[in-house]
């Protein structure tokens, strides 16, 4: 479905490589289509500036502080010369009405919003560590962010993940994950080399989950 | 192709809990239940569809394993609609979607504000504090394009903030490190150079004679680039900054000199100037440990043993 964005002109914003279009903790209310161009979504970690993503023509960011009065959780830094139509809450409205595909796709990305934080949610609530990372990786896998799979015959899945982005979903530091990913290297459950992780068995760690999160249940009732 | 209408008797299960489910429904007549399990307290909850809404749509649309069963109560009537025929109805009537749209937007404000507060204990930085620091990490790693944006954004949104000066300071620098070329530095993947042969001796005339502002700029460019003279260019940057009264980025540039180049010559004479800085700040006893080191590591021969031999005499007599 090709969006008809013309009658939105009036809103469009033009950005260079390296401006930032807002910054993390800015308090903000409108939210960004992109018409050209890439942008990155930053989030500084201590001294480490990391990008979460790259979003390219066709995606939205900033949509949260439409629901949420709260600061914006990342930088987004234009990555090529980009135009960009900037909505508010006002405009919000007219822009849906008159762009019913436009209006289905942010439907679309809510739903999906919505699925990751509340799977987001499930990992947080684990008490256990390792039940955590664990999760962590089977979310990835659910949402089909891994290189290569084989759970059929081995149960072996390839992640293209740092521990910092696995520390980053599981909410805890990658101080306190490392020492997790390393004691599951000795166990052999999975293999570290750089930024790639192989996960043995993913079919393991789901039973483990499982088992743990009914456990934690069970205690809590 | 248009959607079809399916009865369920009472008690049966429309779709269950975890399944892929593909289609979107909409209740036609009678009670349906959604049956799911409260994410916060883990307690069975429920919710009744009344006859027109719809159910069904997240799993449909994000593909993904539906996270609640849903149960006809009574015997009931319900309409089917694959994932396109949906887009199509919806499509042409845009009051259904943005009816979607609220609902999602409620429970996304809920489970967003849910997960947050399971984080909250990794950041508890408040947002005037935190987009200082966004401006800080790019002043420090000199992505100055990056740092003049966020503290300019800080100004706009804290006029009367804390780190008011500080952030006055910083976007002056920035400003400067990129004024005359409106290109970023060389930290930032973009070359400051160019082919330009920028001027040591220059630099240095504008040095000797006060002009501060005018030798940073070369300065600056030159120590980014690969020249014979970018080691002392870089030590004087920080002098200069000290000069033009930005003692903690002075500071900052200094260490980060004596850091980078240990064994230069420049090295006694950047703790002199660290010492300064503390000076200026009125923390004479840390200025004094620097120009001590500073005048430990330094040759007699060297005009900034004089310097500091003079400078340390002072503050004894004002001391005495």
């Amino acid at each position: 479905m090709k969006l008809d964005l013309s009658m939105f002109e009036r809103f469009a914003v033009t950005y260079n490589p390296g401006d930032i279009v807002f910054c993390e903790y800015e308090p903000g209310d409108s939210f960004y289509l992109i018409q050209s161009g890439k942008v990155k979504i930053v989030k500084i970690f201590g001294n480490i500036e990391k990008t979460l993503d790259i979003l390219h023509p066709g995606e939205f960011f900033g949509e949260m502080a439409l629901l949420e009065e709260a600061p914006r959780s990342a930088t987004i830094i234009a990555v090529e010369p980009c135009k960009l139509l900037e909505f508010n809450k006002e405009n919000f409205e007219i822009l849906m009405k008159g762009n019913p595909q436009m209006a289905m796709k942010l439907l679309r990305l809510f739903t999906k919003r919505l699925y990751d934080q509340k799977r987001r949610f499930m990992i947080l609530t684990l008490e256990d560590i390792d039940a955590k990372i664990m999760d962590v990786f089977l979310m990835l896998f659910e949402v089909g962010n891994y290189i290569s799979e084989d759970v059929e015959t081995s149960g072996k899945v390839v992640f293209n993940n740092s521990i910092d982005d696995i520390a980053h979903w599981a909410g805890i530091s990658p101080d306190e994950c490392q020492p997790v990913l390393n004691n599951f290297s000795i166990q052999r459950k999975l293999e570290i080399d750089n930024d790639r992780i192989t996960v043995k068995n993913i079919n393991e760690f789901r039973r483990q989950v499982d088992s743990r999160r009914r456990r934690q249940e069970a205690i809590e009732e | 192709m248009s959607p079809r209408a399916v009865n369920f008797r009472a008690g049966n299960v429309i779709y269950m809990k975890g399944f892929r489910n593909s289609y979107v429904y909409v209740l036609k007549s009678g009670v349906v239940s959604l049956n799911y399990q409260d994410i916060q307290t883990g307690q069975e909850d429920q919710d009744q569809i009344r006859t027109g809404e719809l159910f069904g749509v997240k799993s449909a649309l994000g593909g993904y394993a539906t996270d609640e069963q849903a149960l006809a109560l009574v015997d009931s009537t319900v309409l089917a609609f694959t994932v396109e025929e949906f887009e199509q109805v919806a499509s042409s009537n845009t009051r259904i979607i943005m009816k979607m749209l609220k609902v999602y937007s409620n429970q996304l404000r809920r489970i967003h504000r849910q997960v947050q507060n399971l984080l909250s204990t990794g950041d508890s930085r408040n947002p005037e504090e935190g987009l200082f620091s966004i401006g800080l990490y790019y002043h420090n790693t000199q992505k100055f394009r990056q740092s003049v944006a966020a503290f300019k954004r800080y100004l706009i949104h804290y006029p009367a903030g804390k780190f008011l000066n500080e952030v006055r300071e910083k976007i002056d620098y920035g400003e400067s490190m990129y004024a005359d070329t409106g290109t970023l530095s060389s930290a930032e993947g973009y070359s400051s150079g160019g082919g330009n042969i920028y001027s040591f001796d220059e630099a240095m005339e504008y040095y000797e004679s006060g002009e501060f502002r005018k030798a940073l700029q070369l300065f600056s460019k030159i120590q980014e680039s690969r020249s014979p003279d970018s080691e002392e260019s870089a030590l004087r940057v920080g002098v200069c900054l000290f000069r033009l009264g930005r003692g903690s980025d002075a500071s900052i540039r200094l260490t980060d000199f004596i850091k980078k180049n240990g064994q230069s010559q420049y090295v006694p004479e950047a703790l002199y100037y660290i010492g300064e800085c503390y000076k200026a700040n009125r923390d004479t006893e840390k200025a004094i440990s620097f120009y001590k080191k500073a005048l430990s590591m330094s040759d007699p021969s060297q005009q900034i043993y004089i310097l500091i031999t003079e400078t340390l005499q002072r503050l004894e007599g004002e001391s005495r």
